[in-house]
């Protein structure tokens, strides 16, 4: 191998390295915030003088099965909002009020969001100015992007309807069968190949399972990642329910 | 030259020339077909049925796969084939993939780091030049080139009066701003103009001239942005695709398109839905 081949090599694996660790990153991320069953954040941080607050809270369903719970919403213990909420599984809900009281600089305001289940009871609170930690990490998520496919692909009906239930096209069970018989092809192709390769044997045959082999080694590579999504979230779907 | 010799090169020259033209119509029909297949599998996917959406895509590929692998074709147009399958393959990651796992938040940094993947898998299997394709400038041009980049504050505002999204971020502070700038820049806007500039109309213009390579590209841009339901939304993305693909041909660097595509972006969400709620 060149000096030149070695490097394109090189530079190559160090960019899917970092993009793999951009992806882990996120995921260990995403793990590790949405665990919670609420979650709330109040901006601006530091308040002027009379500048309302936005106050977001977010009701995170990480079970199976559609979720019913109450909630309360207090500022400095009054009590401002209450409701019930039903949330799809895998799902979230956000609310949000516009607390428009006039806070004085340095004047330190808390919010609490109570729920309360057959399940389970959940309290979360958050003060400022002091800074709340899951600030930093609060958008209103993809709102902009609320009529959009984009939205809809993120969430857990739209995978559920597509890749897991009997209903119609079952486009999992699809890309699995599709998968095994890449898989099948590349395994005997390759063999194949070599067999020529020993012989010196190159006829058109071989040359056009050689193009075959190159072009469907990276659509197995993308079969294979969504397969272990899919499998990913099986493993999921399963731990809840036990 | 006698009389005769030059009849004979002019006949040879006309003969040649409508060779050429065939060759060039028949890689236009197969180039237009796999948009149209594209077009249709976006309109499937985005309007009638997701999961017959997601077949078609894969369906898409494999047919595309399985035609150069059988019919030899010249490479020029072997290697716009294959940088047009990207855009299936693209199709299937963004919809195939549980995201939901993801916070919101990340999502376009977790869905743009597979396209990215994607196009690096690509430029590294075709052994093309990484330098070649984003064109980095000279020190002294950087700064001009930055400036371009501000073509995407009027842009962003078009799209903006077509779309009206609500904002990305909670409130109008740097920390945001610069935030969504850096998603905007290095994942939506490096993947898709890496994608679409770098790759697809870089072959497209090597076949049919830089005018055809830059309408074709920005009518597949125009036809990835179904998703957003929007008629006039087609029409801005087809024209913002030629506004950045014009400056990717003009300044033969990807970084304007990148910082242009960025910038509008950036300001979609995340400044000018502040700026007309106050």
């Amino acid at each position: 191998m060149g000096k030149q081949a070695w490097q394109r090599i090189t530079y190559f694996k160090t960019i899917m390295v970092w993009l793999a660790v951009v992806l882990l990153g996120i995921f260990y991320l995403s793990i590790r915030e949405t665990y919670e069953p609420v979650r709330i954040t109040a901006m601006p941080e530091a308040p002027r003088q009379g500048e309302p607050i936005l106050v977001t809270f977010q009701l995170n369903n990480r079970g199976l099965s559609n979720f019913v719970t109450n909630y309360q919403f207090y500022v400095d213990g009054v009590l401002l909002k209450e409701g019930q909420a039903s949330i799809n599984p895998l799902s979230s809900k956000t609310y949000q009020y516009l607390y428009d009281s006039q806070v004085e600089i340095g004047q330190r305001v808390s919010f609490t969001v109570k729920t309360s289940s057959d399940v389970n009871n959940y309290e979360k609170i958050v003060s400022i100015p002091s800074f709340p930690p899951q600030v930093a990490s609060s958008f209103i998520s993809f709102a902009s992007f609320s009529t959009t496919v984009m939205s809809s692909m993120a969430t857990f009906t739209h995978y559920d309807g597509s890749f897991a239930t009997g209903k119609g096209l079952n486009v999992g069970l699809v890309m699995s069968l599709c998968l095994i018989l890449l898989l099948i092809f590349l395994e005997l192709a390759g063999a194949a190949i070599e067999d020529a390769n020993e012989g010196a044997r190159f006829n058109g045959g071989i040359i056009t399972l050689q193009r075959f082999k190159i072009r469907f080694s990276t659509l197995t590579g993308v079969l294979f990642i969504i397969f272990m999504g899919i499998v990913y979230t099986k493993i999921v779907l399963i731990l809840s329910t036990t | 030259m006698s009389g005769m010799e030059h009849v004979l090169t002019s006949g040879a020259e006309i003969s040649n020339r409508q060779s050429e033209v065939r060759r060039l119509q028949q890689s236009g029909l197969l180039i237009i077909c796999i948009m149209a297949a594209i077009a249709l599998c976006e309109y499937i996917f985005a309007y009638r049925n997701v999961a017959h959406g997601i077949v078609l895509s894969l369906a898409l590929t494999l047919s595309l796969y399985i035609f150069l692998a059988v019919r030899k074709v010249e490479d020029g147009l072997t290697e716009s084939v294959e940088s047009l399958v990207l855009v299936p393959l693209y199709i299937l990651f963004t919809s195939s993939l549980p995201w939901f796992f993801i916070n919101q938040q990340y999502l376009l940094p977790a869905v743009y780091t597979c396209i990215l993947g994607l196009c690096f898998l690509h430029i590294f299997q075709k052994e093309l030049s990484l330098r070649d394709i984003l064109g980095m400038p000279e020190k002294k041009r950087i700064i001009p080139y930055v400036l371009i980049g501000t073509i995407g504050i009027p842009l962003g505002l078009c799209e903006y009066l077509i779309l009206r999204p609500a904002p990305f971020s909670p409130d109008f502070s740097i920390k945001y701003l610069l935030l969504n700038l850096f998603y905007m820049v290095f994942f939506v806007g490096l993947g898709e103009e890496l994608l679409f500039r770098g790759l697809i109309q870089r072959n497209l213009t090597r076949l049919f001239g830089w005018k055809w390579g830059l309408v074709g590209t920005s009518l597949l841009f125009g036809i990835m942005h179904l998703t957003w339901r929007s008629i006039p939304e087609l029409f801005f993305v087809f024209l913002a695709g030629l506004i950045f693909g014009y400056f990717y041909i003009r300044t033969g660097s990807l970084l304007t398109s990148i910082l242009i595509h960025g910038v509008n972006n950036t300001v979609l969400v995340a400044v000018y839905p502040h700026v007309f709620n106050n």
